[in-house]
């Protein structure tokens, strides 16, 4: 019993690392498409919530969540992080409930005898898109300004809502696409060693 | 010649002020099916050496020649891809490098990078895994279940599979148990024999120098203080010892001897070499008594 609390007090640390490297070191981080970029940060905290647990990921989501906010007044991200992460509802909630997703949804797949890399599927997916929508959502239902839409790149007369269209086209999909390809790569051992330790 | 430095210089952080400068006017020649041991100090420039033969870095100054490939501080990045196939990397503790969901995925990865079939490179990684003395039933396993003797195997064998013509290693069997030491540097003596690679090994063992370099290189801050056979290498114990390196023990035990009358033709490198010198004087010894 102790011995898995300890392992697991263990392995959150080192994706706490995981995600510090990749704030600190930006090609770990984030992939430049054009203005915007895709981030690389979702999928370790899909990691942490698939191959540990619900709990897990809310740690390692939220922990990624607290970084954006600090980082937005300290070390902005990107040109819209000042606008718009300085609020903790979007920079911590979506990472939060994200990792949350993942983990759950995960242990749902898997009592409903999905297979297990299905399960994996299905959960980072669908915590992509919690992430993905719930900060353009949020944003869109925040900051119906000018300032934030031309942070966002928008030129002339196009609206918030047009922008925060296309970075859901040009970030949230290709993000969606790797986190299933990639996630259970790195949560399948993880989860049978974990497993194996409970055992 | 397979491998030719010409006055090679690596400087990190080059034109800034935290410069530092790695590797220093470092010249030397590796034959064809050559096999080179480079030995020195910890933080001497052995890494930052090897990692110039694939070209990871480019040299601040000078030049190198590997077969058919010629790099020079000029060389774009673009021109490197064959030559990295061309020399193959096993870099420190190289089962950490392993990825794929299954053994054979891992190993197949290399070949298909360079734009080998899928069905091709499948067929070459149950290859190579023999070739490391791991059966085709591993295949389909995960890498993450073998332990770590094993995964070690796997990572070599993905490096294999590109099928280089000069292999380099940097510190193979560190970490390994006896058994697997041995075994990891006879696979390397076999590839070097048998499909005649050039081999570049990095190591703290001077026993394996001693039973498998033909030359040697020792390095010092950034320098190449000492290149030649491993006799003349380890001619010099008291050099090598202020060099913060040492003499295989078979050439220890044939000091103390030494110094209590035994007089060597060539100093024993290895306890082969050892035990034939004392058994050719045996004969004599004992005829004394009779």
């Amino acid at each position: 019993m102790t011995r898995h609390k300890t392992f697991r007090l263990v392995v959150d640390a080192l994706l706490m690392a995981i995600v510090l490297l990749q704030n600190i070191i930006p090609f770990l981080g984030y992939v430049p498409l054009g203005p915007f970029s895709m981030t690389l940060i979702g999928l370790t905290v899909i990691v942490a919530g698939t191959a540990l647990g619900p709990k897990d990921g809310l740690v390692i989501g939220g922990f990624w969540g607290l970084i954006t906010f600090v980082r937005a007044f300290t070390w902005p991200s990107s040109p819209v992080a000042p606008l718009i992460f300085t609020n903790p509802l979007i920079s911590i909630l979506p990472r939060l409930l994200m990792g949350l997703a993942a983990g759950g949804l995960y242990t749902w797949g898997r009592n409903r005898h999905w297979s297990q890399r299905r399960a994996m599927q299905v959960a980072a997916g669908c915590a992509a898109l919690v992430n993905t929508l719930l900060v353009l959502g949020l944003v869109f239902f925040f900051y119906q300004t000018p300032a934030v839409a031309t942070a966002f790149g928008a030129k002339g007369n196009q609206t918030l809502g047009y922008v925060l269209m296309i970075s859901l086209l040009t970030n949230g999909i290709p993000e969606f696409i790797l986190d299933i390809l990639v996630a259970p790569l790195i949560a399948r051992p993880l989860r049978n060693r974990w497993d194996r330790l409970k055992a | 010649m397979a491998i030719a430095f010409e006055h090679v210089t690596y400087t990190y952080q080059a034109g800034t002020p935290m410069a530092h400068t790695a590797v220093e006017d470092v010249s030397f020649q590796v034959p064809d099916h050559g096999y080179l041991a480079i030995i020195g100090h910890t933080g001497s420039g052995k890494s930052t050496l090897i990692q110039q033969l694939n070209a990871l870095y480019k040299p601040s100054a000078g030049t190198i020649h590997v077969d058919d490939f010629t790099v020079t501080p000029a060389t774009t990045n673009a021109a490197l891809k064959p030559l990295r196939q061309h020399v193959g990397m096993v870099f420190q503790f190289p089962e950490s490098q392993l990825f794929e969901e299954t053994i054979r995925q891992d190993i197949a990865f290399g070949p298909k990078n360079f734009g080998m079939s899928e069905a091709d490179a499948n067929a070459l990684a149950d290859e190579m895994l023999t070739t490391v003395g791991l059966d085709t039933s591993y295949a389909e396993r995960s890498p993450f279940e073998l332990s770590g003797g094993q995964m070690r195997r796997v990572a070599i064998a993905g490096v294999l599979a590109m099928k280089p013509q000069v292999l380099v290693l940097d510190e193979p069997t560190a970490g390994l148990d006896p058994q697997g030491r041995q075994a990891m540097m006879a696979l390397f003596e076999r590839l070097h024999q048998e499909q005649g690679l050039t081999i570049v090994l990095v190591t703290h063992q001077m026993e394996d120098v001693a039973q498998y370099a033909e030359q040697v290189a020792v390095m010092r801050a950034g320098k190449l203080v000492k290149f030649g056979t491993p006799h003349d290498v380890f001619a010099d114990p008291d050099w090598l010892r202020a060099n913060q390196l040492d003499v295989p023990r078979a050439a220890q035990f044939a000091q103390q001897l030494r110094q209590r009358g035994l007089n060597w033709d060539t100093l024993p490198l290895t306890a082969d070499q050892l035990a034939d010198q004392i058994a050719a004087r045996w004969p004599a010894k004992g005829a004394d008594h009779v």
